[in-house]
């Protein structure tokens, strides 16, 4: 039964089946959607948003949502749905670039690290401790009063400060493929050390590395937010989310608090969407997970 | 298929030693003088208990011990010298003209690539001229060969979609892909059930044909050597000590402990049914505290004191390409 269910099943290629796997997963595909209605959003905000980036109304001031103004408007009586859409653009381009370089460091050094083992790994691993001991936002802090405050400073910065997490976890995982049977059989055929990193090391990373990046997503626009929040973040009139936040944040207790609750219920959709898609793309990576695989399920 | 009548070495190991150098001080040789040949087209089985350096020694041939082991000696491939070769000279004859099947096929193909794609990995990296679809039609044409049915569907697909036995079919294709000169198929039926086990016997046997290639079959299995190896090698703690033809070695036994082997194998046509089988007393010593003379005399039934627990034995030529490393056979012989 079980066997001809496997060959009726005529296996097709390996990318259409990643996708398979991946439109499977409801909430990644939800998480997918929303990110992008995101993405579109900001970076069409001048198409999209209701109003002029700025345009002041200082007589209308701050009014509570409405049907003209969705999500109210600030003091100077700017429109903050339109706001929000602009700062959007920073926040999750920063965000984005942040994870992927991040991950892309952390990456690169776990798997020299992982895969060399003995001094080069002894090496790598304790820079990453160095890394890891000083206080982060004491050296941002630092490093963006020497580099500047623009966003792109703070791209470079978060991103050289982040990628310690994922090298570690990087670095255990190659620590164990390592001593795993096909890796000894690559090596058996003939294969050279870079093309076992990349065809045998690096795919049986990707869900990890999924993971990652959508944490990194995460925890670069809070952190962004955080220095923001402490005024080393991005800094008017350049906005966004977080500074949005930050520039709200005395209205706790008054009338105006929803200027609070919007930037963050932002970066809360924001954040979790990011999350369901990293959950889906580990999920469809593992070719063991999902389509295909139907009667291992129920064998279990 | 009997003896090449060329009768080519094509691997030749002498005086193999490999010491292992251990943290905590407690150094000791995994192999001491191993030698042993194979000439092309000939299967060679090797056998011995867990731990008597049978694997060790097709790690060795591959160049792929662990980093803290020493080798002596020398391995002759095709005339070639391996120990101390040049990684990138090892890793040119490695797939290409010496492959290895590996021992536990659930656990040798990467997981998250199809298997057609781990095939057709092994041709592409000796050789990349191939096209993608050049490369796709010969794993296709692999996997028929080890005769898994419908081999344009399941080329594309995943290891877990395999069955044990299946996937140790793949990795025979993947071994046989650049058609070596030498197979080392390291207990490559262990992990397989008894009918499975068949089946890949015959896969191998039958490309073992096709191609003429030779093969060094480790096993503790003495009825596979029996059926499917021309020769011989009884391994025991880190040592070949009885190497041969397979009729001399198993109907003339010389060495006490290929006696003791074959004495302990359960037999269908047994007088008495309800005794126990035999089994050599004693255990493996550890490699770390191996016996002084011959390693083999503690359990030895006929070991001579003064002797068998002083010297090393030296080779003796128990008959026509039948040679023992044990003192007493000198004796027989002797007589």
């Amino acid at each position: 039964m079980i066997e001809i269910n496997a060959v009726a099943q005529s296996p097709s290629n390996g990318r259409s089946k990643f996708l398979q796997r991946f439109l499977r997963h409801r909430l990644a595909l939800l998480g997918g959607l929303v990110l992008l209605v995101l993405f579109i959003a900001c970076f069409g905000a001048p198409i999209f948003a209701p109003f002029p980036r700025n345009k002041q109304d200082l007589l209308l001031g701050p009014v509570p949502p409405s049907l003209e103004h969705l999500l109210g408007t600030d003091d100077l009586g700017r429109d903050y749905f339109t706001e929000i859409l602009y700062a959007g653009q920073v926040s999750l381009l920063l965000a984005l670039s942040v994870a992927l370089i991040s991950t892309a460091i952390g990456v690169l050094v776990g798997v020299v690290a992982g895969y060399k083992s003995g001094w080069v790994d002894n090496l790598f691993m304790r820079i990453t401790d160095l890394f890891l001991v000083v206080p982060a936002i004491a050296l941002l802090a630092l490093a963006l009063q020497g580099l500047g405050r623009s966003p792109f400073s703070i791209v470079v910065v978060l991103s050289l400060l982040g990628w310690t997490y994922i090298a570690r976890v990087v670095r255990g995982q190659v620590l164990s493929l390592r001593e795993r049977e096909f890796i000894d059989a690559a090596r058996v055929i003939g294969a050279k050390d870079r093309h076992i990193i990349w065809k045998h090391v690096l795919p049986n990373l990707g869900g990890v590395i999924a993971v990652n990046v959508a944490l990194a997503v995460a925890s670069a626009i809070i952190v962004e937010s955080t220095l923001s929040f402490l005024g080393f973040g991005v800094q008017p009139p350049e906005t966004s989310w977080g500074n949005m936040l930050s520039q709200a944040s005395g209205l706790i207790g008054t009338s105006k608090v929803y200027l609070l609750y919007f930037p963050g219920l932002f970066i809360l959709i924001a954040v979790l969407a990011v999350n369901f898609v990293g959950d889906g793309l580990r999920d469809a990576l593992d070719p063991r997970s999902g389509s295909g695989n139907s009667q291992g399920r129920k064998r279990r | 298929m009997t003896h090449d009548s060329t009768n080519e070495i094509l691997l030749e190991v002498k005086d193999l030693s490999v010491f292992f150098r251990m943290r905590d001080g407690e150094d000791f040789y995994a192999i001491r003088n191993l030698s042993l040949n194979i000439a092309r087209g000939e299967s060679l089985g090797v056998v011995g208990e867990s731990g008597s350096g049978k694997s060790l020694t097709s790690a060795a041939i591959m160049g792929l011990l662990p980093a803290n082991a020493d080798v002596s000696g020398s391995i002759r491939f095709l005339g070639e010298e391996l120990i101390g070769a040049k990684e990138s000279e090892l890793r040119k004859l490695r797939g290409k003209r010496l492959a290895v099947i590996a021992q536990d096929a659930l656990t040798a193909l990467n997981p998250v690539q199809t298997v057609g794609k781990q095939i057709a990995e092994a041709i592409s990296v000796h050789d990349n001229s191939l096209t993608r679809a050049e490369l796709r039609s010969r794993a296709v044409e692999l996997l028929d060969l080890v005769g898994i049915s419908q081999p344009e569907t399941r080329v594309d697909s995943y290891p877990h979609e395999f069955s044990g036995g299946m996937r140790q079919r793949a990795l025979i294709a993947m071994s046989v892909a650049n058609e070596p000169d030498l197979i080392i198929a390291d207990e490559p039926t262990t992990a397989l059930d008894v009918t499975v086990q068949a089946q890949i016997l015959d896969v191998l046997k039958r490309i073992q044909d096709r191609t003429s290639s030779s093969l060094m079959l480790i096993t503790h299995d003495l009825g596979v050597i029996a059926g499917f190896a021309n020769r011989v090698a009884v391994m025991y703690s880190g040592d070949v000590i009885e190497e041969g033809g397979v009729d001399s070695v198993f109907y003339e036994t010389a060495h006490p402990y290929t006696r003791g082997l074959l004495g302990s194998l359960p037999r269908l046509d047994a007088r008495n049914r309800s005794e126990p089988l035999y089994r050599i007393p004693g255990f493996q010593p550890s490699l770390a505290q191996r016996p002084e003379g011959c390693s083999f005399h503690p359990r030895c039934s006929i070991a001579v004191a003064g002797r068998c627990d002083t010297d090393i034995p030296i080779v003796h030529r128990a008959g026509p390409e039948h040679v023992a490393r044990c003192h007493l056979v000198e004796d027989q012989e002797a007589n």
